[in-house]
């Protein structure tokens, strides 16, 4: 194994889990999640030197990751049916969320439009500025800040210690 | 609680991960040789063309292809004894047990079609940032129950600690025990909640851990389509305690 390839693998094993996390978010499936981190792995590969030059390498390969991501979902096995609304089922039952919570948070993500789940992922998950998600996803930074602002209030209930999503809990 | 902490809560614990790194690193290493010795080769001819004298040092590109690591190699006979090691143990533990054919563990809808008594997986390497080793997941059925049914077996990586061994709080139902050979069993129940168009149904998952002495850790989970589980703890831990799911 050649040092570019130790190096390679020292970042990618580093980061390993929180990409297959961020895939999984995005699309919501283990397989696919898996499939989406080894295109993505493979592109770095090959584009090692030019990624390192870049001002954020973890921005750099979470955008290569989503752009990734919504490539697989134009092609036709790929597809999904998606919709804007975002079902609110908030009611005051409190306490630590439930696996239940947790099955209806993925499902309300997984219930935005493609490129509004990715804003999501990106700026809430992954932290990244409004600049870096706007010039990942090829928009302004005036669509990042609307598109996160919607889900951001559906994300606040949930956020809210008093607050958690209805799941008929055990109580 | 932040929303990236909100949202690892909702994703919870990713089962073994498919992404073989040394595969990739070794398959893309290799494709990356042979376009350097591709691009030497045409230098070379256009430099005789020309008349320049260029040396092309021998191996520098046209050598032969590099050797698979270790690693890889043992990985040729590893998965399939496991593949019969998994088949057996759920053969003996759960006989009754059946495989939905071109079930995906992420689509719900295919989980109703036929069934098959030969499990359509295959163990795959999995390299998780703190354990390695080996997994095999499906869609299995029993009776009228349907189930995503994972196995792994696997190691810590040095420097890295297991999880909390014993029960924790907010599992429905948790119980540990010592297996026979001292093994550390821990058996816990959760239940889920799925979304079917605007109705929310009731799903359980279960998850027995084996700790060995060894440091071997082997995990069997499933996660019903309804309330009911697909294996009693006592047939999931016989298939973890199973001493032919190990490491090789």
């Amino acid at each position: 194994m050649t040092g570019r390839d130790e190096e390679f693998r020292d970042y990618v094993t580093a980061r390993l889990e929180p990409l297959r996390r961020t895939a999984y978010l995005l699309c919501r499936d283990w397989h696919t999640a898996d499939d989406l981190v080894s295109i993505t792995l493979s592109k770095l590969y090959r584009n090692w030197r030019r990624a390192l030059g870049a001002d954020n390498l973890d921005a750099y390969v979470r955008g290569m990751l989503t752009n990734a991501w919504l490539d697989e979902r134009r092609r036709p096995w790929r597809r999904e049916r998606s919709t804007d609304e975002v079902p609110d089922r908030a009611d005051l039952a409190a306490g630590e969320p439930s696996v239940g919570e947790r099955e209806m948070l993925l499902e309300m993500l997984g219930r935005l439009a493609p490129r509004r789940r990715a804003v999501v992922v990106l700026r809430f998950y992954c932290d990244l500025s409004v600049e870096e998600t706007a010039k990942i996803l090829g928009v302004s930074t005036g669509t990042v800040k609307s598109q996160a602002a919607r889900a951001l209030e559906t994300l606040r209930l949930l956020a809210s210690p008093h607050s958690a999503v209805e799941s008929g809990r055990q109580r | 609680m932040t929303y990236r902490q909100i949202f690892d809560e909702a994703i919870g614990d990713a089962p073994p991960t498919a992404v073989d790194v040394d595969g990739l690193v070794a398959r893309e290493g290799r494709r990356r040789r042979r376009r350097v010795g591709a691009y030497a080769s045409a230098t070379a001819v256009l430099a005789l063309a020309l008349g320049v004298g260029v040396v092309v040092q021998p191996g520098a590109s046209g050598g032969p292809a590099p050797t698979r690591p270790a690693a890889s190699a043992t990985a040729r006979s590893e998965p399939e004894r496991l593949q019969a090691a998994f088949q057996a143990a759920f053969n003996r533990e759960a006989p009754d047990l059946r495989w939905v054919q071109g079930g995906s563990t992420g689509d719900h809808k295919t989980w109703d079609g036929p069934v098959t008594e030969t499990p359509p997986w295959t163990v795959k390497p999995f390299q998780w940032e703190s354990m390695t080793g080996w997994f095999a997941v499906g869609v299995a059925a029993r009776g009228e129950v349907r189930s995503y049914l994972n196995i792994d077996v696997g190691r810590m990586r040095p420097g890295h600690t297991p999880g909390p061994g014993e029960c924790t709080p907010g599992r429905v139902k948790c119980r540990s025990f010592t297996g026979p050979e001292g093994e550390l069993v821990v058996a816990s129940d959760f239940e889920g909640r799925r979304l079917v168009g605007p109705v929310t149904e009731r799903t359980v998952l279960r998850s027995v851990t084996v700790q060995r002495a060894d440091g071997t850790h082997v995990t069997v989970q499933t996660h019903s389509s309804t309330d009911r589980h697909l294996m009693t703890v006592e047939e999931m831990a016989a298939v973890a305690l199973d001493p032919e799911i190990r490491l090789g």
